[in-house]
């Protein structure tokens, strides 16, 4: 089908619906045009999914319409008509790339999800590098990820994204230490990354992920080719294999997720023949709970490592959070039923639950998430409607998972065993029992006409009389005793609702149901279970619950005890927002405490307030600034994937270390930082570490090491890049900076002059441009990023022992250390990064040279010296250099003296952006508020050593 | 023939400049520069501050007078007396700093202008307004300028202030 075809058949539908609406409905002649046109329609639409079946009833419509026309056909025929349009419009998205969401998923959602794979992304790439280095114990939290990322992408109708998780999922069952599968997951990783940025913009995935599959495919095949001929008895089809005994929990889920619907529709069905509907009254639960295979729980002890308790930290809190979602839909849904969105809002969080669940290994959550989330889905398909009994045992699911995620937490923060909840059996039972319609009521409560609210509540054991009645004597004027009750936490809103609504119902006629409770007393509801937990207990557990108790005092001051880290999710713009706001209130902190005013204020009161005041303002300005930190692992992993990468293209080996990954930096460096470290870490591949032969024939350890390294030092940030190679050549770089033209032979240079050449633009030393790097732009581009960042590079290097370059960082990009100076009547900051010291200049260390430029001999070093007044043109500095100060400034090997008035002070200052007219001329880096309001220039100490010594050598050569 | 066509392509010039000149209608603020009075689109004033500490930024264009602290902001503040190849401002007690929002390479930024003094808002209609001059002076002041508003005897010069602050 031809595009050029697909504007004719909205033309079409467009012109057949104007006539519809145009027509007198008893007209015949419209019903004969319609039916004429029909043919071509469907001709045309042959290819849309349900095109058919809207032809087919234009068709009927029309055709009673010649006959006996009836006023209501125009209406539904435009309905028909808009109908096609609308799934005309559909295909054509479609075909244009454009991804549609599907109904139920709104675009937050959406958004969400695919942030969130971001990170889970990342995390599967470091953890298929730890795969490849042998480590099998991952195994399992790998498949809980691709697990948790399938079921999310079904759910959001991402089918190329489910399919794929799902073959990776199988490759991981299957899984051997083979290189070509790692192979596949890193390809299947890079498309993931690369279908998620296609989504985000709501297009489908350029390049389709057939390839992958195909390969994974090809893949097993031979893998299972090797084990048939180990097993010969195994069955070769994929499907079965992947179903062996250990993965029974793992492939049941897949059947029941949103992969094979229809399968788990179909099994729900079998399984309701064949099977009688138990009447309410007679469960047993042991023999049911073996019938539905639900295993007996074991209690779990807290012995987690710092990973996963961190993981499990994450999963607690987004856990109560889906959870407190579903509560405020489930309460709403009691008064508005549950939308098909509203399921599947719910179907989405114990989804979630069960995923992470299954890999951190909660049992008891995952089966529990599971069973419910099955429950849901009948609901979300329309086989059942959520309500009644069914409603209930969602919202007591949620109750049960709040307490196991709770008790979760404390298991954690005590370091103390957590044991099974009790009622989960019993309510896992109701749930199946639920799934296969064997149960329709129960737990509904019972009403005579004529009740009242408190004899609900007691005749359906929910309270005792005598707690009504102690609330009813207690009750204040016009309190409800439902509210009074709800208050004392004697009963659950929930029930009280429910009270009041059966107290509605009953009117003329009177059900009785027999509800589970009532007639099975040993087997009582979850909740009430729970809150009579205390009563139930045999003495000896009464004993347990006391010495656990007394146990849990002691946990406080157990070493084993964690706490566990809480995390809330805020816009990034509102903290951006914050940190600025707070950099404005340090500002006029400082400008009302040094206003003269307030500094003649002698009284020590005031000065105390001011002082906290000024203490508070740094504190929040600490804090503020804490909040934009991230670990630099993010970035470091990369990095760790693409030597591995790299050394394969290269045919060298490298071992990769990463150290200090944990450090943190504004998240504004971290963006910046990536480029530079891909440019180093190229360099280090090709140009550092050597091959290996090279490496034999000088007695080195065959396998090369890169070293990525982050750490605070002095206030600063510093990452370092390190390898053992063969060092940078000096010659070479010599040689090649004079071929170049970049330096000539008159130049006298220092060691660090010479190595930070290969920063010049357009520099490299490579013989020959390989695919990795040699074209001699990734040099120039580390300066100028590192530069930006107000950071610089350092080289320390030895031949045939390695290269360590050192990049070191402000801790943040919105403040700068500086030194405030004055020079004239004007005052600048010069970033104390760039200072070396300061001196004033003895009238011995000066002299002038034959051109006129100025030099100073600082112990026995001769710079060059450079007024500050002669450069900015500034009237009124003092023009005496032993009056005046001479400050030693040095960027990239390259020093100057620099001479001012005075410096006045250091301070930090925060970095406020200039316009493009200042900025036009490169001698600013930016501007800041000074404490007295007025604007302080950030000088830019690169330019300004630059233009010096080009000035001077201009002189120099009579230019 | 030529002359045929230029009379109508000035026709139409004027045919097409009634058109600008309605979108053009609207509250203008007018200030003073010498002896001239210049209007700016009252929406693109941002505020009217007296003079504050400006520091100078050596070695930029002579017309930068330097920047400012807006409440914790940094601007640039112009010299529109010398953007204008005028002599440059002597600052007197009318001087006094306009905010404008201008688009710079499609982005909105903030700045200063310096002006004599500031004189009232006006309303401008469609028919009031003139197309600009053909004026050849070395600082292209026509360029700048979007019409000719004419209110009672005086004569404004509606500014383009976009365009002024571009470069």
């Amino acid at each position: 089908m031809t595009s050029s075809m697909q504007p004719e058949i909205a033309k079409l539908i467009e012109e057949l619906a104007t006539a519809s609406m145009l027509s007198e409905w008893t007209d015949n002649n419209f019903y004969k045009d319609l039916l004429s046109n029909l043919p071509s329609l469907e001709a045309l639409a042959t290819s849309y999914p349900g095109a058919e079946k809207i032809c087919k009833e234009i068709e009927q419509i029309a055709k009673i319409g010649l006959s006996e026309p009836d006023e209501t056909f125009p209406g539904k025929l435009s309905d028909l008509f808009s109908q096609f349009l609308e799934l005309e419009n559909s295909v054509q998205k479609t075909r244009n790339n454009e991804f549609q969401l599907p109904p139920w998923v709104d675009e937050p959602t959406f958004k969400d999800f695919l942030s969130n794979q971001r990170t889970v992304l990342d995390d599967i790439e470091s953890l298929l590098l730890q795969l490849e280095k042998g480590d099998l114990s991952i195994l399992q939290i790998l498949k809980g990820l691709f697990h948790t990322m399938k079921g999310e992408s079904g759910v959001l109708n991402l089918l190329d994204i489910q399919e794929l998780c799902h073959k990776c999922e199988d490759i991981m069952i299957e899984w051997k230490q083979g290189d070509s599968g790692i192979e596949i997951l890193f390809q299947a990783c890079d498309w993931f990354r690369e279908a998620n940025s296609s989504y985000e913009n709501f297009k489908i995935p350029g390049v389709s992920h057939r390839s992958i599959l195909e390969q994974i495919e090809n893949f097993s095949q031979n893998s299972q080719a090797e084990k048939v001929a180990d097993e010969p008895q195994n069955n070769t089809d994929l499907e079965n294999t992947s179903q062996t005994p250990s993965d029974a929990v793992d492939s049941e889920f897949t059947n029941t997720t949103p992969v094979k619907p229809d399968e788990s529709a179909e099994a729900s069905t079998e399984s309701n023949q064949g099977k009688v509907v138990l009447i309410p009254g007679f469960i047993d639960f042991t023999e049911l709970s073996r019938e539905y295979e639900i295993p007996d729980f074991a209690s779990l002890e807290p012995d987690w490592d710092a990973e996963t308790t961190e993981m499990l930290g994450e999963f607690i809190n987004e856990g109560e959070e889906g959870l407190t979602r579903v509560d405020e839909i489930l309460m709403n849904s009691e008064s508005d039923g549950l939308g098909e969105t509203l399921i599947n809002d719910l179907f989405r969080v114990f989804h979630t639950i069960k995923g992470v669940a299954g890999f951190l290994e909660l049992k008891e959550i995952e089966k529990l998430a599971h069973t419910t989330e099955t429950l849901l889905n009948m609901g979300r398909k329309g086989e059942i409607e959520i309500i009644g009994c069914r409603l209930d045992l969602i919202f007591d699911s949620t109750e049960l998972m709040r307490k196991m995620i709770t008790s979760i937490r404390i298991g954690i923060e005590t370091g103390k065993t957590i044991s099974p909840q009790k009622p989960l059996k019993e309510h896992l039972v109701k749930l199946n029992l639920a799934i296969d319609g064997r149960i329709t009521d129960c737990h509904e409560m019972t009403a005579k006409e004529g009740d009242r609210i408190g004899e609900i509540l007691v005749n359906n054991k929910v309270v005792s009389e005598s707690v009504v009645n102690g609330t009813l004597t207690d009750l204040k004027s016009g309190q409800k005793l439902g509210a009074a009750l709800v208050e004392k936490g004697h009963v659950k809103p929930k029930e009280v609702a429910k009270a009041l609504k059966i107290q509605r119902k009953v009117t003329g006629e009177l059900k009785t149901v027999k509800d589970i409770k009532a007639t099975v007393p040993e087997v009582t509801s979850v909740e009430k279970h729970s809150s009579e937990d205390t009563h139930d207990k045999s003495p000896v557990e009464q004993n347990q619950v006391d010495s656990s108790k007394t146990e849990e005092a002691k946990a406080t001051t157990d070493k084993k005890a964690t706490k566990l880290k809480e995390t809330v999710k805020i816009d990034l713009e509102k903290v951006d927002n914050l940190v600025e706001m707070i950099g404005e209130l340090v500002i006029v902190e400082s400008m009302v405490t040094n206003a003269p005013e307030i500094i003649g204020i002698s009284s020590l009161k005031v000065r105390n307030y001011i002082n906290q005041l000024n203490k508070i303002t740094r504190d929040l300005q600490s804090v503020s600034m804490m909040m934009r930190m991230v670990p630099v692992k993010g970035v470091f992993q990369k990095m760790a994937r693409m030597v591995r990468d790299l050394s394969r293209k290269s045919g060298k080996s490298i071992a990769f270390e990463q150290k200090g990954e944990t450090t943190e930096i504004d998240r504004n460096i971290v963006e910046y930082l990536g480029d530079p470290l891909v440019h180093m870490i190229r360099n280090s591949v090709d140009h550092g570490i050597e091959s290996k032969e090279d490496r034999i024939a000088s007695g080195k350890n065959p396998t090369g090491k890169i070293t990525l390294s982050a750490y605070h030092e002095g206030g600063k940030i510093i990452i370092e890049i390190g390898d053992d190679g063969k060092g940078l050549n000096k010659e070479a770089i010599l040689s090649k900076a004079m071929r170049q033209g970049l330096i000539n032979s008159e130049d006298r240079l220092n060691e660090s002059d010479i190595y930070n050449l290969i920063f010049a633009p357009g520099f490299s030393t490579a013989k020959q441009v390989t695919e990795i790097s040699g074209r001699g732009v990734g040099m120039d581009v580390v300066k100028r990023n590192i530069e930006s960042l107000r950071g610089k590079v350092l080289i320390s290097t030895s031949p045939g022992e390695g290269t360590v370059f050192k990049i070191v960082l402000p801790m943040t990009t919105a403040i700068i250390d500086g030194m405030l100076v004055e020079c004239g009547n004007e005052q600048y900051i010069i970033p104390t990064l760039s200072i070396i010291n300061s001196l004033k200049p003895e009238k011995n260390m000066l002299s002038r040279l034959g051109n006129g430029a100025e030099i100073i001999n600082v112990r026995g070093e001769v710079l060059l010296l450079v007024r500050l007044s002669e450069i900015f043109s500034i009237d009124g500095a003092e023009s005496d250099p032993v009056k005046a100060l001479v400050i030693i400034l040095e960027t990239y090997g390259q020093k100057i003296g620099l001479l001012v008035d005075n410096i006045l002070k250091q301070q930090q200052v925060v970095i406020k952006t200039v316009g493009d007219e200042v900025k036009k001329q490169d001698f600013f880096t930016g501007g800041a508020i000074l404490s007295d309001g007025k604007v302080g220039l950030i000088l830019n100490i690169e330019e300004i050593v630059n233009q010096s010594r080009s000035g001077s050598r201009r002189i120099r050569e009579g230019v | 023939m030529m002359s045929e066509e230029n009379t109508a392509n000035i026709s139409h010039e004027t045919e097409s400049f009634k058109e600008t000149a309605m979108k053009l209608k609207g509250k203008y603020m007018t200030f003073k520069l010498a002896d001239e009075e210049y209007g700016l689109q009252i929406l693109k004033v941002r505020e009217i501050i007296g003079m504050l500490d400006i520091t100078p930024v050596p070695k930029s264009e002579e017309y930068i007078k330097g920047v400012i602290n807006l409440r914790g902001k940094v601007i640039p503040v112009v010299d529109l007396r010398m953007k204008f190849g005028m002599e440059k401002t002597v600052r007197t007690d009318q001087t006094v700093i306009i905010v404008v929002q201008v688009i710079k390479d499609g982005a909105d930024s903030t700045m200063g202008i310096l002006v004599d003094e500031v004189l009232e808002v006006l309303s401008i209609e469609g028919s009031q307004i003139e197309p600009p001059p053909q004026m050849n002076d070395d600082a292209n002041t026509s360029n700048f300028i979007l019409g000719v508003g004419k209110s009672g005897k005086k004569v404004i010069f509606l500014l383009d202030i976009d365009k002024v602050l571009a470069k």
